[in-house]
């Protein structure tokens, strides 16, 4: 039997609602262990504390832009690989195109079904 | 009679007898009708010479001998298929038994009066539509809020209805059971969040004029509550301070959170790049003042003295392009004018405050009726209120000081009934829809209970019908029609009770 190596998610949302629901979804799938954050320095602590394989970020923060946040985290070696996903309710041209330069592509917007989240985990079912 | 002189004329003119018959016409007559002299000099009379033109040349032949002058209305004749509009002046010559007939071709004024009433009129359609837009811009400006809004509890109630579905595959249903509740919880909470948007859109946008009586606390609430994601994001302070509550005014509730939200966007405008942005909504009243205030505070970037004068102007804006219309103060002030109000601007201690005045009642709050019970009270001019909307007892009690009539209010039919087994009122005054028991439910069993108070319904002008229906049946006296002033009211009173 082939062990699936163990994947950890970190996600960062203002809103408590919406990152619960993320962590409920993906804990329906095993060898994931799911995280939440909801503002960017507890986020910040716990990337230091903890090794992620995949992070997903609101564009939407109160403070800064999800962009913002991703931007200084790549300009740190360690974190240059980390597979991003940026999560929006609304489509605007300016966060496309920043997250594109940036060399985010993983763009999902509001209201998604599970099956584009782990898509964008490239978890298969 | 010398007619030399009317040859040199432009005009046209002529001279009829009293059969009005023509004795003379000029030059410019010939010319204007383009019909030959020999026709002319043929007609029998004015009928016949005019015979395209509407007008009772008999009745102003008479008219002109009693009054001596006479001018006549505007008439229309149609000569070489071109539409011409002329007025006749009719003056008298008693001793010739003369009268002279001189013709105004007023078609160039009236060609130019029509122009200008239709210029006039899409001048006005377009500003209709420039206020429209401006409520769309508003919207627009507010759409990624919106979106935001809306898609979040969106994700949450999608989400979880998958959460359901994922339950449900699993052997022992009733180890899920808590997690499908919770689930479905929020799938509700979502849907009524949504919902909630949704309507308060559909009101801001719904072109209506009618005027309620609203609390103004309630629309500084909506306003707020609109403008919410923006002022979040932005890391501002947004505070209401309510210095004096209860204050209703008869507005007309979306065109005052239009100018609401208007300020407030300015307010969050002026406020960026500034350290510790705050915004206060502030609701009050000055003593002796017959208006109400709603102070729109911000510590922004305030705005140079030059321009103070010029902010209330059409297409006036510091704004960056695209971003203002510079129609969101004009259409503010138009509102506010509309409600006999005003809307001025401050600045003092790097504060910009923008105070909107408005005309209020003032209301006294409804209390209890506990102190009616123990008596003290003369038992004539009682009247007795039943509306669930707490806000219309307040306002008809208000209504009710100094008239020397007693206000007795209640929030139900139920209630109402029971207040009426211990105590008499010379007039019951009912709410047509009411949630438990409609009015005309509570007047039916009040005449089965063998009380024969005359009843007056009170609502909008939908239940107009259902006034007709009782009005025989349940010996209902009178409909006051929703929103009502306190003439009314005290005149539909007065005239009941005497009846």
């Amino acid at each position: 039997m082939i062990e699936l190596k163990k994947q950890n998610i970190l996600i960062l949302d203002d809103d408590k609602q919406i990152c619960t629901l993320l962590q409920n979804l993906l804990k329906k799938m095993k060898g994931i262990e799911c995280v939440i954050a909801s503002d960017p320095i507890e986020a910040m602590y716990k990337i230091e504390n903890q090794q992620f394989a995949h992070l997903i970020v609101e564009y939407n923060l109160k403070q800064k832009t999800g962009i913002d946040f991703i931007r200084n985290l790549k300009r740190i070696e360690k974190y240059k690989d980390i597979n991003y996903i940026l999560i929006s309710s609304n489509v605007e041209k300016k966060m496309v195109m920043e997250a594109l330069q940036l060399g985010v592509s993983n763009i999902l917007v509001k209201p998604f079904e599970s099956k584009d989240l782990f898509g964008k985990l490239k978890i298969s079912l | 009679m010398d007619t030399s002189l009317f040859d040199t004329l432009f005009e046209p003119v002529l001279i009829v007898d009293l059969y009005s018959k023509p004795i003379y016409f000029n030059n410019a007559l010939v010319t204007f009708l383009k019909k030959s002299p020999r026709i002319i000099k043929k007609s029998e009379n004015l009928k016949t010479m005019f015979y395209e033109v509407e007008y009772n040349f008999e009745k102003a032949i008479s008219d002109v001998q009693k009054k001596g002058q006479i001018l006549s209305e505007e008439v229309e004749i149609t000569l070489d298929e071109e539409k011409l509009f002329l007025v006749f002046k009719l003056v008298y010559f008693e001793d010739k038994k003369l009268i002279l007939i001189c013709l105004n071709d007023i078609s160039v004024e009236k060609r130019l009066h029509n122009k200008y009433r239709e210029q006039i009129q899409e001048l006005k359609n377009v500003h209709d539509q420039i206020i429209q837009a401006d409520k769309l811009n508003s919207i627009g400006e507010l759409t990624a809020g919106i979106a935001h809004e809306i898609n979040n509890p969106l994700t949450i109630a999608s989400g979880n209805a998958e959460m359901i579905a994922f339950s449900l595959t699993e052997r022992d249903l009733n180890t899920e059971r808590e997690s499908i509740m919770s689930s479905s919880m929020d799938i509700m909470n979502s849907l009524g969040r949504i919902k909630n948007i949704i309507n308060s859109m559909k009101e801001f946008l719904y072109k209506s004029d009618e005027k309620e009586y609203v609390d103004l606390e309630e629309i500084i609430d909506r306003s707020i509550g609109f403008m919410q994601k923006a002022y979040k994001s932005d890391e501002i302070t947004l505070e209401k301070d309510v210095k004096k509550s209860d204050i209703v005014c008869l507005i007309n509730q979306n065109k005052i959170e239009q100018v609401l939200i208007n300020l407030l966007q300015n307010a969050i405008d002026a406020t960026e790049n500034v350290d510790f942005p705050h915004i206060t909504v502030e609701l009050g009243k000055e003593p002796e003042s017959p208006f109400v205030y709603i102070d729109v505070i911000d510590n922004g970037r305030g705005i140079e003295s030059g321009n103070a004068e010029k902010i209330f102007e059409t297409f006036f804006t510091t704004k960056e392009i695209g971003k203002g219309t510079g129609l969101g103060l004009t259409i503010s002030s138009k509102i506010i004018k509309s409600h006999d109000g005003e809307i001025t601007l401050k600045q003092n201690d790097g504060k910009t405050i923008f105070r909107i005045e408005l005309p209020t009642i003032e209301v006294s709050s409804f209390t209890d009726n506990e102190n009616l019970f123990q008596g003290n009270i003369a038992d004539e001019n009682r009247i007795l209120v039943v509306d669930n909307e707490a806000n219309i007892l307040n306002l008809c009690k208000s209504f009710f000081a100094d008239t020397g009539f007693d206000f007795i209010g209640s929030t139900c039919g139920e209630d109402a009934l029971e207040i009426l087994e211990k105590i008499n009122v010379n007039l019951i005054i009912t709410d047509i829809k009411m949630p438990s028991m409609s009015g005309t439910e509570f007047v039916k069993e009040l005449r089965s209970r063998d009380n024969q108070t005359p009843v007056v319904y009170m609502s909008g002008k939908d239940k107009i019908i259902n006034f007709q229906e009782d009005k025989d049946k349940l010996g209902v006296k009178g409909l006051l029609v929703k929103p009502f002033s306190r003439d009314e009211l005290i005149k539909i009173i007065k005239s009941t009770i005497s009846s």
